[in-house]
């Protein structure tokens, strides 16, 4: 059987009419013409005229031929075996889907949606029954049987969840209950159809299945929602809490807001704007280092699980920098991470320090699960790396970490070291030092458009350029490096690179004192503190979860899973901790949203096998083939059949 | 102002602007008598107009012998020339005539209108009793010949008034024509004759038998004489009103011999009753026209 993947192409088919109607409204009916005396005149015969027309006629059926072909070719036709015929047994079966979403919850829904079935079943007297809840996955099923008793328990326990709902799964399960027997087949869905939810991608429904929509037409004029919860340390253990509202109707609302931080509560009366999102502030005084569980809540509307949001409220997660150092220690390599974990585990205003920095040696690193840190320090090392651990850093470096590198008792072999896996294209040209230019070293220039700008401003970068260089690797960058420092001479003292997600950064110092009085310097602390936090993504050590998402994996440095302290249950809002990361699971905002899919649409596109978002979809047989190719070759000989009819009827004019 | 040469003056294009046969007329021949270089008004009458001096080869009998025995000068005496000629034009005013083909600069009644208005014009001018009858299925206009004033502008203007159609009756037109020409007259006749052509001679013989000299004057158009249509078109006859519906290029070689044959009876016709005959198309100039056939009465005279 033809069938068509953009069947409404079929359209311009209408437009071959076009050249008929023409040809019928401006029939050349002979011309009138008065004439003194007609005595001398006689009929003609009218050969020629005849084959002309003739050939007139051929040429006009090629060319809608052509446009038919054209036509056909873009509605992309395929051939889908004929419909076995119908199977002659009276075996009639009706399935049911309910909607378990979060946004059933919503007053009378549920109790809506029990009275449609019933209606519904007062049809379909003598037919199986079977029913399947669904939300995200389907929850339950009652498999088609001439009893009503399992699809009526299956309705008596329908109960909204948390998440949002994925009917696609829902739909294959039912398709894939009927039985190919049956000689009528009834697919019910009975859900409020929010638009988020019907984003289907696969689904084409058979056309021996009757759909039929049910809505629960919900009322959620009135309902506003918390929908996210920020928590930023003030020092001094306060803590801002920022509560985000959303007024999803059209009218002002007034709710109470209470939020809760341990023991403590605040309540305050607040007036949303329709349609509006509003932010409102607490402090609070922060209880716990680790972290305390806090809830935001709104006085209840017809919608109440939005109106409820858990956060974690304390000093957020340290960042895990990784020093990597050579196996023998060395005064040199010593100080260089002495200052480096000095510089970025330091107390500000009584937060804790945002890194946690750990030492490891080269002949570790094979060991440590890298993705458990976020930045590595190479202080001296990179020269000792193996290739399979340059090659483990680089694959680190493309998932999104940094490296930063300083070279060490032998800079050329580092470089080369680096330069040899792709991590840049620097040229090592030596060292400069004091002793052979007879003059101080030190930084002159500061890229003006990079991150560095905004940490050393031009009125407070004097003491970036007051340190004294002792000595530095003369570096040549390649192409794709940029340079973020260089000396009054103009030589580079920071490249960096970006590689994927992460960045690669290369001193052209140690941080020895030997080397430059760098590490002594204000500057030393604010550099890489800030560059490292910069680097830190907005979430480290949070994860917002919505209700059914999985919980992320999450690993120590040795490479093995934390593991929650008790099982996590990520179907319902809550908190969880799992190692030092803390997870909220909250409702998915998409639940409170009051816009729905028109039912004749969804009904329309789930029957003609076009998706809700728009793409079409493939053939669902495998047996179907696609023909267009052939159409497509059709129309291009019916062009050079029109092509060799215009050359003739030209070569006789 | 650049002077406009005669041919452009009086050809058809021209002179089927004015609307006033007057002034057509007046146009026409006046421009064509100059251009022709003849006097209007000599002659061998009775009436003395003025001496001239005697040119050898003058006729001797108008030599004034007193004159030349008293002052001793020879000069011959020229008279108003007498003419006592009376012309009937006969105008066919049917629905043929109407015809304008899509090159031609006026119908075809419109151009024989022009030639009778000339000649009206031309005839007065020369102190000749003129008069008119236009015909179709009835007589449209029947001005017997006369020779007071008004008879002139009555014909122009009703040359003006009249449009053509209906059936050409042309024996109607002769019997009626021939009750008002009491004396010798010259029939100036200008029609299509289509359909005629056959009983022509036998009306010409009537005329020639009454006395009365005649010129006739077919007038056809270029699309009747070429047909120089390429589509396939539904002919109307104008007068009969029966169709036909043929494609004028495959027919156009037994047309034209049908019509040259049409037209080589007419013309025998003619010469058999001792009439002058014109073939005239709607593009042609009429100056020449009127020329060739004013030489052509000059030199029968």
């Amino acid at each position: 059987m033809l069938s068509f993947t953009y069947p409404f192409f079929l359209w311009g088919l209408l437009a071959l009419a076009a050249p008929l109607l023409l040809h019928l409204l401006n029939r050349k009916r002979s011309r009138r013409h008065v004439f003194p005396s007609i005595r001398f005149l006689q009929i003609s015969q009218l050969p020629r005229e005849g084959r002309k027309q003739l050939r007139d006629w051929i040429l006009l059926l090629c060319r809608m031929i052509i446009f038919a072909c054209l036509v056909i070719t873009l509605a992309r036709p395929y051939w889908r075996p004929k419909p076995e015929a119908p199977p002659s047994s009276d075996l009639k079966q009706a399935f049911f889907l309910l909607d378990a979403s979060a946004s059933m919850q919503t007053d009378g829904s549920i109790e809506q949606g029990k009275q449609l079935i019933k209606g519904a079943l007062e049809e379909l007297s003598g037919w199986q029954y079977g029913g399947a809840v669904y939300a995200m996955q389907t929850l339950a099923i009652a498999p088609f049987q001439n009893d009503l008793e399992p699809l009526r328990e299956l309705i008596e326990n329908w109960k909204p969840g948390y998440t949002v709902s994925n009917p696609e799964n829902a739909l294959a399960a039912a398709l894939s209950a009927f039985s190919a027997e049956a000689g009528r087949k009834k697919l019910y869905i009975i859900s409020d159809f929010q638009r988020s939810d019907w984003n289907l991608k696969k689904i084409h429904l058979p056309e021996d299945i009757s759909l039929e929509l049910l809505p629960v037409t919900h009322e959620m004029r009135d309902n506003c929602a918390v929908f996210e919860v920020t928590v930023m340390p003030l020092g001094n253990q306060q803590q801002r809490i920022l509560v985000n509202c959303r007024n999803y109707s059209a009218v002002p609302q007034q709710r109470l807001l209470t939020v809760r931080l341990g023991t403590e509560t605040q309540t305050r009366e607040i007036t949303l704007p329709p349609t509006k999102t509003q932010r409102i502030a607490f402090v609070f005084q922060s209880l716990e280092a680790q972290g305390s569980q806090g809830t935001a809540t709104l006085s209840s509307d017809s919608f109440v699980r939005d109106d409820y949001f858990c956060f974690w409220a304390g000093n957020p997660q340290p960042v895990n920098v990784l020093l990597i150092l050579p196996d023998e220690s060395s005064e040199s390599s010593d100080m260089a991470a002495f200052f480096t974990q000095k510089a970025l585990e330091a107390e500000q205003d009584g937060i804790p320090g945002l890194f946690r920095v750990q030492r490891l040696g080269v002949g570790a690193l094979f060991a440590a699960d890298l993705n458990s840190c976020q930045t590595i320090f190479l202080l001296g090392a990179s020269e000792r790396l193996s290739s399979n651990d340059l090659q483990r850093l680089k694959e680190f470096m493309l998932s999104g970490g940094s490296i930063f590198h300083c070279p060490g008792p032998a800079p050329n072999l580092s470089w080369h070291a680096l330069q040899g896996q792709g991590f840049c294209d620097i040229a090592f040209n030596g060292m400069v030092g004091e002793a052979s230019r007879h003059s101080a070293l030190g930084l002159g220039w500061l890229a003006p458009d990079s991150m560095l700008q905004d940490i050393f401003p031009p009125e407070n970068s004097s003491d970036l350029f007051l340190f004294n260089i002792r000595k530095h690797a003369r570096l040549q960058p390649g192409s794709q490096e940029k340079v973020l420092l260089r000396t009054l001479a103009g030589l580079p003292v920071l490249l960096e690179r970006e590689h994927g997600k992460g960045h690669f950064y290369s001193f052209a110092l140690a941080f020895d004192l030997s080397w430059s009085d760098f590490p002594l310097s204000q500057s030393f602390l604010p550099l890489l503190r800030e560059l490292c936090a910069a680097l830190v993504p907005a979430d480290h050590g949070r994860k917002k979860l919505t209700c059914g998402e999985p919980l992320p994996k999450i690993t120590r440095l040795d490479g093995s899973e934390i593991l929650p302290e008790k099982p996590v249950d990520t179907a319902q809002p809550g908190l969880a901790r799992i190692g030092e990361y803390l997870i909220e699971i909250n409702l998915n905002p998409a639940e409170s949203s009051p816009d729905t899919i028109k039912t004749g649409d969804l009904l329309r596109l789930l029957q003609s096998g076009t998706t809700t978002a728009g793409m079409p979809l493939l053939p669902a047989s495998t047996d179907s083939r696609p023909h267009w190719k052939l159409w497509a070759l059709a129309m291009a000989v019916f062009i050079l059949i029109e092509a060799l009819l215009c050359q003739q009827a030209d070569r006789k004019t | 102002m650049p002077e406009i040469p005669l041919s452009e003056l009086l050809s058809p294009a021209i002179l089927s602007r004015i609307s006033d046969y007057h002034l057509l007329a007046k146009t026409a021949i006046e421009g064509l008598i100059s251009g022709l270089h003849r006097s209007r008004c000599r002659g061998t009458g009775s009436e003395f107009m003025q001496y001239r001096s005697y040119v050898p080869g003058d006729d001797l009998k108008y030599l004034d012998w007193k004159l030349l025995a008293r002052q001793g000068k020879a000069c011959s005496k020229v008279y108003h020339e007498e003419t006592n000629l009376s012309c009937a034009i006969l105008l066919d005013a049917s629905a043929s005539m109407d015809y304008q083909g899509e090159k031609a600069p006026c119908s075809k009644f419109r151009y024989a209108a022009i030639i009778a208005a000339c000649m009206a014009y031309l005839a007065r001018s020369q102190g000749d009793q003129v008069g008119l009858f236009v015909y179709s299925d009835t007589m449209k206009m029947a001005t017997p010949p006369g020779s007071h004033a008004g008879s002139l502008p009555k014909i122009l203007a009703g040359l003006e008034r009249i449009t053509p159609d209906g059936k050409a009756d042309h024996a109607l037109a002769m019997r009626h024509t021939e009750e008002y020409l009491k004396r010798r007259s010259l029939v100036i006749w200008l029609s299509d004759f289509q359909g005629f052509e056959d009983q022509l001679g036998k009306a010409l013989r009537r005329f020639r038998f009454s006395g009365h000299d005649g010129l006739v004057c077919q007038i056809l158009d270029d699309d009747e004489l070429t047909l120089p249509f390429n589509e396939t078109l539904r002919f109307v006859d104008s007068e009969s009103n029966h169709e036909i519906t043929t494609t004028a290029s495959l027919i156009r070689d037994v047309y034209k011999k049908r019509m040259d044959d049409f037209l080589d009876r007419t013309r025998r016709h003619c010469l058999d009753q001792q009439t002058d005959y014109l073939l005239a198309a709607t593009a042609d100039n009429i100056g020449y026209l009127l020329a060739a056939w004013l030489h052509k009465r000059e030199g029968l005279r």
